[in-house]
């Protein structure tokens, strides 16, 4: 009979394959070490240290799970189990089990809610003192999500402006983690190693502590304030005095926390004011399309016609 | 029956995994070393390791060249990394030497210099994203420029050394501070209407006798080194005819290069739409209206 999903095998097949797909791991199991310390879920903090090595999964038991996971508890043909470790019934088909050892759905897409809510407070907060391993997981859901809501302001303000926001990110993160890898000490010789035998995946190693993900996540979420600011002109025009000023004082706010940030993850002491003024153009780019995007007090149109 | 998902258990599918595992790491490898062959990552670094007292001294002296003295780069002797007992002299890092020219003030006047001329542009009713592009693009077009300027006068003076290829570089952003002095005081005399009329002329020949005295000043030592110095690597004494070739150069280019280049970048002003160069000529082409 077929088997549907990935199951590896179900019982009637000959002896032969079933060790063949012992052997096997659908997913390469990739959770790197990072150089600072720092890991970034509990499962993997868990279960990272032993994936690397159990890659080809010990047991004869057979070894269902998706990835490289030690100490695989669920043998087959437990009872009230079916073939591959899954509950059966109707019941369990609405319910939420898997197999057994598997990490939590958000774990596994590294989602976690409780670092993106940690960072997202120590950019608001301007006096928080910021760990150095905060940027450790480099996730870029939370960046994604402001720059989305960037845009969408700025759409109900009137512009459809998103793939300029997009082309502004993107440069801006290159050109910053450019900048700021060249400023930042370079690394000894052990971090070296250290970061080199994970691989990861980077094409020019820049000799930094930065790299293109802790920078563009750095960015992101340093954003924060400006996202507030175009929320703000949804409402009123931004184009006005009180508009000039609440976005100086968005650009602001975002440059002190990004400048602290990146003062800390890559190393640069006594340098803030350096590192301050290119991300202060950076996001004065950004606040340069919060307020020409509003439909303003008149005064652009009327200067249009004037000309 | 067939195995719906079973095609990775099939050890023929799980070598070609492997190989394109190692072809994606081999390929990798190759880019890595290319790049570094392209931009040589620890010298460029010497140019970024700047200190706060450094940019603000340098700007100044960019902009007020007159009373500085010495010019001349300070050295320092360290012990040569072949261990044969001979020191190899090398020259500061520009966190301790202001006349060591570096790459952070040239890159970050480019890129206030994109952004003011957006921003005075917006602030006239005048603004569109695509007038950071245009902008970008346009600066970007002189910065080519002149590095092809440079990379022919390497061929044409016999410039061997890298490092002096990386001290002209960063020596040609140092303009963008003049010509963003310009745009900002007649935008604030003009009203945004352009960096025309008496003002504009007269702090733009300023800035550019500034910039060009500070080149002169600083590129003597470049272009024309005494014979123990750091960039002489091969302590080669320069020829006479060579010396008079090289400081020909450096004359045409203090002057009259860097006065197209200037003069190009703070001509053009966005008042009707349309990147004008003063003097009426206006840029067609796609945005042309």
């Amino acid at each position: 009979m077929a088997s549907y999903g990935y199951q590896p095998n179900p019982a009637p097949q000959p002896q032969s394959s079933y060790s063949a797909q012992n052997n096997l791991n659908f997913y390469q199991s990739s959770y790197p070490q990072q150089p600072v310390s720092g890991h970034s879920t509990p499962f993997q903090a868990a279960y990272g240290a032993g994936t690397q090595s159990n890659a080809y999964g010990a047991s004869g038991t057979a070894n269902y799970g998706f990835g490289a996971f030690p100490a695989q508890a669920g043998a087959s043909g437990q009872m009230g189990t079916g073939q591959s470790g899954l509950r059966t019934g109707w019941l369990a088909a609405f319910g939420t089990e898997g197999y057994e050892g598997e990490p939590p759905l958000l774990e596994e897409l590294g989602v976690n809610f409780g670092h993106i809510q940690m960072k997202t407070l120590t950019v608001l907060n301007p006096v928080a003192r910021i760990d150095q391993n905060i940027m450790d997981d480099a996730d870029l859901a939370g960046p994604f999500l402001f720059c989305a809501l960037f845009g969408t302001f700025l759409l109900l303000s009137g512009k459809l402006w998103f793939g300029y926001v997009c082309g502004l990110a993107a440069l801006g993160a290159f050109s910053l983690n450019f900048i700021f890898s060249m400023m930042s000490p370079p690394l000894s010789q052990d971090e070296m190693n250290a970061a080199q035998s994970q691989h990861y995946g980077g094409s020019s190693h820049l000799s930094s502590t930065l790299t293109l993900g802790r920078s563009s996540s750095v960015l992101g979420y340093c954003l924060l304030p400006l996202v507030f600011a175009s929320l703000l002109g949804v409402l009123l025009p931004l184009d006005s005095l009180i508009g000039y000023i609440v976005v100086s004082l968005a650009i602001a706010w975002c440059t002190y926390s990004s400048s602290a940030m990146f003062c800390v993850v890559g190393r640069m002491t006594n340098m803030r004011g350096l590192v301050a003024y290119p991300l202060a153009l950076f996001y004065v780019g950004f606040g340069i399309m919060a307020i020409f995007s509003s439909r303003g007090t008149g005064r652009i149109d009327a200067m249009k016609a004037v000309t | 029956m067939p195995q719906f998902g079973g095609f990775m258990n099939d050890p023929t599918a799980q070598m070609g995994l492997q190989m394109g595992q190692s072809a994606m790491k081999v390929g990798q490898e190759y880019v890595e070393q290319n790049f570094n062959r392209y931009i040589n990552v620890s010298t460029l670094k010497h140019y970024f390791n700047v200190s706060n007292r450094y940019v603000l001294s340098k700007t100044v002296l960019v902009l007020f060249p007159w009373r500085h003295r010495p010019w001349s780069r300070s050295q320092t002797n360290t012990a040569s990394p072949s261990h044969n007992g001979s020191t190899t002299t090398q020259f500061l890092p520009p966190r301790e030497d202001v006349n060591s020219p570096d790459m952070y003030i040239p890159l970050m006047a480019f890129i206030t210099y994109v952004l003011l001329t957006t921003l005075i542009a917006g602030l006239n009713g005048k603004f569109e994203p695509q007038l950071l592009g245009m902008t970008f693009s346009n600066a970007s077009v002189v910065i080519i420029l002149e590095l092809l300027v440079l990379w022919l006068g390497r061929y044409f003076l016999n410039i061997s050394s890298e490092s002096q290829i990386y001290d002209l570089v960063a020596y040609s952003g140092y303009k963008f501070v003049g010509v963003i002095v310009t745009i900002a005081v007649a935008a604030i005399v003009n009203r945004g209407k352009g960096t025309g009329g008496w003002v504009g002329w007269t702090v733009f020949a300023y800035t550019f006798m500034a910039n060009a005295f500070f080149l002169l000043r600083s590129l003597k030592y470049v272009l024309l080194p005494p014979d123990n110095s750091p960039s002489n690597p091969s302590m080669q004494t320069i020829a006479r005819g060579q010396r008079s070739r090289r400081t020909q150069f450096l004359f045409v280019y203090s002057y009259v290069v860097q006065f197209a280049f200037m003069w190009w970048l703070t001509a053009l002003n966005f008042t009707s739409g349309v990147p004008v160069v003063a003097g009426g000529k206006g840029i067609k082409g796609r945005w042309g209206r």
